[in-house]
């Protein structure tokens, strides 16, 4: 990979970098990469919330997106697409996951749930709430957790996250108002205290 | 509110804390978060929860993680190069598809097997004279174009063909019974004896005008097989026949067999006196019929394989000699082939160069019993005795290679390893290779008669100690048998004089007197 021409190409839109990739500019895909790797890797921790799976699973992801990106026609945003993508990578992980500790005869929720609870029953003043919310969105199921995740996380509009999660408008609403019911439930200690 | 369910009232506040309802249904939530305490602690753990989410923990940004992920890149462009065209799930079945056509393959092959070897023979030669034409680009010619009579006397009779004024450079052939024949070409050494002449030559064995013409008729031939044996392509490749090994001895075969008994006892001293490689084990056989000899000569076919040694490469390969002989026919001017014998000369020593650099210590060609070596001053080609030019095998067998023609002594010195290589003809203090280390030795206070004027000598008492063999000594050794050496001089000395004895028997046998025609 040859360095990105940084200073030339830095202010200009993905979807001109993506037209000069397509056209043999493969170094611009480095511009692409920095602008987009945080949330990546944030949308990724906030699925997993688990340091260990970030790096590597996003490695994967841009890998993933490099190969596409000849066919990709501009026909939604980059990081929508690269969204979608990443959501996608992740479920295919934690049905891996899933797989392997159902093998050895323990689930994700779980694991989630074991852990949440551990986490309420510490003393109020001691609970971390940012990290309670985000161990009480490991214990949604995945399909209501990435809908919570992309909407109030990662501020996405809802067309943007029927782009991601490639189902309709009004699935995305269903799905987000029964996700955070279901969080609100999870994390109802906590909302009471504040 | 009575219309709507907890489900849809639960979706309406969802799409009312994210901003994204109408005016309308935002009006009705809207009241009835002011009315309904429920929908108002709802609505609040709502907002408290977007807020809480919006406030997430963050991860700390990655450096490096481009290096990282471009070095994957990198890597995954790299095997891209060997994926296979078609998804791994197919592999089994492109197995099964490769085996199949395998089978169909080998059953077409063999039933049309006939005409296949057919064709295939044809490309085979096409490809087989493409690959000559690579090896030796360009004109091909002699590099032995311009000798004159007498040296090919001299290469005839002793094998050594003076190639530039100071016969620095030769073309040198030898034939040991136990280690079988070997060609040198380039510098080695310069030569002791004065030059041959026919003139000489013919005054000396006392040929007859008849027997002139036949010999005269001989070297012609000769001198065609030695300017057709030794050819030099533009890119400096050499390409070498087998069978000139053969002509020293098929020419003294030839030229005695018709020769008066006299006359070959001339013969034989003339080749004794001057050291040459062959000598007679038969003086009294009847003369042959010298125009049979020259038939039988002249009968002979070209070789078509030739040791070709190019820059890169060895080979025993065809090559077309009409070609040549064809260039040959063109008269040349006399500056134009002296021009040209430069060049050719100028190549040949570019290749001795060559492989020197890439210090080109032999090969061996499996098919054919030979060893092709080289160094700073020559390339030397080195054939098994069972690999003869039989072609040019004379039907006499009248003569035998002299014993201890050539000799190679090595000497192993503590810091490495100094090899002394010389010839009864050829031996000089130019050819001796003898390293800083091997001449402090021989100027050591402990042993001044050992000095480097002394080594040619030394190194002639062990040639006659050690005989044609080859033989690694310390200089240690060297010393402690230098006496024993001296012994055997001694010894030598007297078995030296029994053959005089012997030479001057056949001399009253066959006195020298000329010819009666």
């Amino acid at each position: 990979m040859q360095n990105a021409p940084t200073s030339t190409y830095a202010e200009k839109s993905d979807e001109v970098l993506i037209t000069l990739f397509q056209n043999g500019e493969r170094a611009v895909y480095r511009i692409l990469v920095e602008r987009h790797q945080e949330r990546v890797r944030n949308l990724i921790y906030s699925i997993f919330h688990d340091n260990e799976v970030v790096d590597d699973l996003a490695q994967e992801i841009f890998i993933k997106a490099y190969e596409a990106l000849p066919s990709f026609r501009l026909d939604s945003s980059f990081y929508t697409w690269l969204y979608r993508i990443t959501v996608n990578r992740s479920r295919d992980e934690m049905r891996r996951r899933k797989i392997r500790r159902f093998l050895s005869f323990q689930t994700l929720e779980d694991e989630a749930n074991k852990e949440f609870i551990a986490k309420m029953s510490v003393a109020p003043e001691n609970r971390d709430a940012k990290e309670l919310v985000t161990v009480g969105l490991q214990a949604l199921p995945e399909k209501f957790r990435s809908v919570i995740i992309l909407k109030d996380l990662e501020s996405l509009s809802y067309e943007e996250i029927a782009d991601v999660l490639q189902c309709e408008l009004g699935t995305v609403k269903s799905r987000l108002s029964r996700a955070r019911t279901m969080l609100r439930k999870v994390l109802q200690p906590l909302l009471d205290e504040v | 509110m009575n219309k709507l369910t907890r489900e849809d009232l639960s979706l309406l506040l969802s799409q009312y804390v994210d901003g994204v309802l109408n005016e309308a249904d935002r009006n009705v939530v809207e009241e009835l978060i002011q009315t309904d305490k429920t929908v108002q602690e709802e609505f609040n753990q709502l907002a408290r929860l977007k807020s809480l989410l919006a406030d997430r923990k963050k991860i700390e940004p990655k450096i490096g993680f481009w290096t990282r992920l471009s070095t994957s890149l990198a890597e995954k462009e790299k095997e891209e190069d060997n994926l296979l065209p078609f998804p791994r799930r197919f592999i089994p079945a492109a197995a099964l598809s490769g085996i199949i056509g395998v089978v169909l393959i080998g059953l077409v092959l063999f039933q049309n097997r006939n005409s296949l070897i057919q064709y295939f023979s044809e490309k085979s030669q096409i490809v087989q004279s493409a690959y000559e034409q690579g090896i030796l680009k360009g004109s091909i010619l002699p590099l032995l174009s311009h000798i004159d009579e007498n040296q090919v006397l001299q290469f005839s009779l002793l094998g050594i063909l003076p190639l530039d004024a100071e016969a620095k450079t030769t073309l040198r052939v030898d034939e040991s019974a136990s280690s079988g024949y070997k060609i040198k070409l380039g510098k080695t050494g310069s030569m002791k004896s004065s030059p041959l002449s026919v003139k000489d030559f013919y005054a000396d064995i006392q040929a007859t005008p008849v027997q002139k013409g036949v010999i005269d008729s001989l070297f012609g031939l000769a001198r065609k097989q030695i300017e057709s044996s030794v050819l030099v392509g533009e890119n400096e490749a050499v390409a070498i026949d087998p069978a000139l090994t053969q002509l020293n001895k098929v020419m003294v075969t030839n030229i005695a067999a018709f020769l008066e008994p006299p006359q070959r006892v001339r013969f034989g001293r003339y080749l004794e006196k001057r050291n040459a490689p062959y000598s007679f084990i038969s003086r009294k056989a009847s003369p042959m019929n010298p125009e049979s000899i020259y038939v039988q000569m002249k009968r002979v076919p070209h070789a078509e394989r030739f040791v070709v040694i190019s820059p890169d490469t060895v080979a025993y390969e065809h090559v077309s000699v009409e070609r040549i002989q064809a260039q040959r026919q063109y008269p040349r001017m006399a500056e134009q082939r002296k021009n040209e014998v430069g060049q050719n000369l100028a190549r040949a020593e570019n290749l001795i160069r060559h492989l020197a650099d890439k210090e080109f210590r032999g090969v061996r060609v499996p098919s054919v019993q030979f060893q092709v070596s080289g160094d700073a001053n020559a390339i030397s080609i080195h054939f098994q005795p069972e690999v003869r030019g039989v072609l040019w095998e004379p039907r006499q067998q009248v003569v035998v290679p002299r014993p201890r023609r050539e000799h190679s002594v090595s000497v192993h010195a503590p810091s490495g390893n100094v090899q002394v290589e010389y010839y009864d003809e050829t031996i000089s203090e130019r050819d001796l290779v003898v390293d800083s280390v091997m001449v402090r030795f021989f100027n050591r206070p402990m042993h001044p008669r050992f000095n480097f004027d002394l080594m040619d000598s030394v190194l002639n008492s062990m040639n006659d100690h050690f005989g044609s063999e080859t033989r690694v000594i310390s200089f240690d050794s060297l010393l402690r048998s230098f006496e024993a050496v001296r012994q055997k001089m001694s010894r030598d000395r007297d078995d030296k004089d029994q053959q005089k004895e012997g030479i001057q028997r056949d001399r009253k046998r066959y006195p020298a007197r000329p010819i009666e025609k």
